[in-house]
């Protein structure tokens, strides 16, 4: 019997479904793209145009328009029921930390493309959630803050709220100067060939408990993955340690010539909330700044291609060296675990 | 000058997507993954001057990059012959979950173009002539790559659902 187009659409649907588990590689993104805009620039210097400037990464510039959505403070009992993507007043997440609603906030798109609004604040640690139209909505709204001076984007580690659709948790924000009192945050919606549709906002403060819970058990780095038969990458050496009492890890592995991949990961309550600095014989790769990922799973592993120009030929050996951090001081008190992994690779 | 914090965000907001794609056309995480980053490289490279349809401009790099890769380096490797063996006379739900391997083992046998028009069209839900912008050439083309392909794979033209529209 023949299968229908219907059939040949779920079956698409279905096996390309594990890219949803799969995160952005921001370094290796971002070591790519400044790699070739460097060649581009020695391109054009060497043609003799003095255009480099073209390329520079510009500074955010969004319209600005007037505050138009009240704060909202609400008080109560944590809820630990309700999904945050709900936006509930109250949440607590497994770590123990409860998460209280301080402003909520619509973005009526596609009739707007802008909402911005007043939160009043306390000092305390903010967050911001989204009920997200899907898992991944196909343009994800860009969030600034407006600190005295100036306007910045407003997330950390990464400047996206990408994480709030896919890991349905609050996604950071930059912490305000000491003594404010009032924010105004705007939230626009990118271009997108789609559609966009209406996006609803929570603004939380958040509190870690008093007393830290004992984190959970790392997860264990795969032997092997990538490929098609699965063991293109071969784990060479590994290490888990405890937030945040040790916030770095340093392996040392022989040195093949090959390029080596790393696999880095955050558990519990601080994966993809801990920026990640990687150093490779003692010089840090600027490139790999980015966001301690969530564990692998059995459909998802993030993993970094380090550049060999840090590394020595056949016969040295490479120390590898992960530091993680925030600038959120409250995240002394929220355990979790991070683990680095060292794959050999065939390139 | 080229928005760093606007690709950033466009980043995060298409990576799923265009994933979804590119594993579809390569069928290797790993490979789907680079051919993504390479198309994103591209089109910040190109930033300033694509207009609104980011995602559609790097989706056609995707599916361009990935024919160019399969003609260079995959050819030995990809090509195997024949379709899918003779269908079961009795079908049952274990019939329908070897059904749909076939099918997918048979996507995986067909040329890089012939793949990409079944994503473009079946995945994607473009139109014709969408397909035909995204891959440079003519409807006509993609037509009767679609059918070629769709007799490979054993697919039912006659049962017709809402998504595949006609370009």
């Amino acid at each position: 019997m023949p299968v229908s187009r219907q059939d040949l659409h779920d079956l698409l649907e279905e096996r390309s479904r594990p890219a949803l588990e799969r995160p952005v590689p921001w370094g290796r993104l971002r070591t790519r793209t400044r790699a070739a805009r460097r060649r581009r620039l020695v391109a054009v210097a060497v043609a003799g145009a003095a255009a480099a400037s073209v390329v520079v990464a510009g500074m955010l510039v969004a319209p600005w328009s007037p505050a138009q959505v009240a704060q909202l403070r609400e008080a109560g009992p944590p809820i630990t029921a309700v999904s945050p993507h709900l936006l509930p007043a109250s949440f607590e997440e497994p770590d123990g930390t409860v998460y209280h609603r301080i402003a909520t906030a619509t973005l009526d798109a596609p009739k707007k493309s802008e909402v911005t609004f007043e939160v009043k604040v306390s000092g305390k640690p903010l967050a911001i959630m989204a009920s997200c139209p899907s898992r991944a909505p196909s343009a994800v709204p860009h969030v600034t803050v407006e600190k005295p001076v100036e306007r910045w984007a407003a997330l950390t580690p990464v400047p996206s709220l990408s994480a709030a659709c896919t890991s349905n948790r609050p996604v950071d924000v930059i912490p305000l100067p000491a003594g404010t009192r009032q924010a105004t945050f705007s939230i626009t919606m990118p271009k997108s060939w789609e559609q966009p549709k209406a996006w609803r906002f929570g603004v939380y403060e958040w509190t870690p408990p008093s007393t830290m819970k004992t984190p959970a058990p790392p997860v264990a780095p795969p032997k092997a993955f990538g490929g098609p038969s699965g063991d293109e990458y071969r784990l060479v050496a590994t290490r888990s340690v405890t937030w945040p009492a040790t916030r770095e890890v340093t392996l040392t592995v022989p040195a093949t010539g090959r390029a080596p991949v790393l696999m880095v990961y955050c558990g519990d309550g601080i994966a993809r909330r801990l920026s990640e600095e990687i150093f490779v014989n003692g010089r840090l790769e600027k490139e790999l700044r980015g966001d301690c990922a969530a564990p692998p799973t059995t459909h998802s592993q993030g993993y970094t291609v380090l550049g060999r120009k840090n590394l020595p030929g056949p016969g040295g050996t490479a120390t590898i060296k992960v530091r993680v951090s925030s600038p959120i001081p409250e995240y002394e008190r929220r355990p979790g675990t991070l683990t680095v992994a060292v794959y050999d690779s065939p390139r | 000058m080229a928005d760093r914090s606007e690709y950033d965000a466009f980043v995060a907001a298409a990576w799923h997507r265009l994933l979804r794609t590119a594993y579809l056309l390569t069928r290797d995480w790993a490979v789907a993954e680079d051919l993504v980053q390479t198309a994103l490289m591209k089109a910040w490279l190109a930033w300033g001057r694509i207009r609104d349809e980011h995602e559609a401009y790097v989706r056609k790099i995707i599916v361009n990059v990935h024919v160019s890769w399969w003609r260079r380096r995959w050819r030995q490797v990809e090509l195997t012959t024949g379709a899918p063996p003779d269908h079961p006379e009795i079908a049952d739900r274990m019939g329908q979950a070897d059904e749909r391997e076939l099918v997918w083992q048979a996507l995986g046998r067909l040329p890089a173009r012939q793949r990409a028009v079944i994503v473009l069209r079946f995945f994607e839900d473009m139109t014709e002539a969408q397909v035909a912008a995204t891959l440079g050439c003519s409807v006509g083309t993609v037509k009767s790559q679609t059918s070629k392909a769709l007799a490979k794979l054993r697919i039912d033209e006659s049962v017709t659902t809402a998504y595949a529209r006609e370009g």
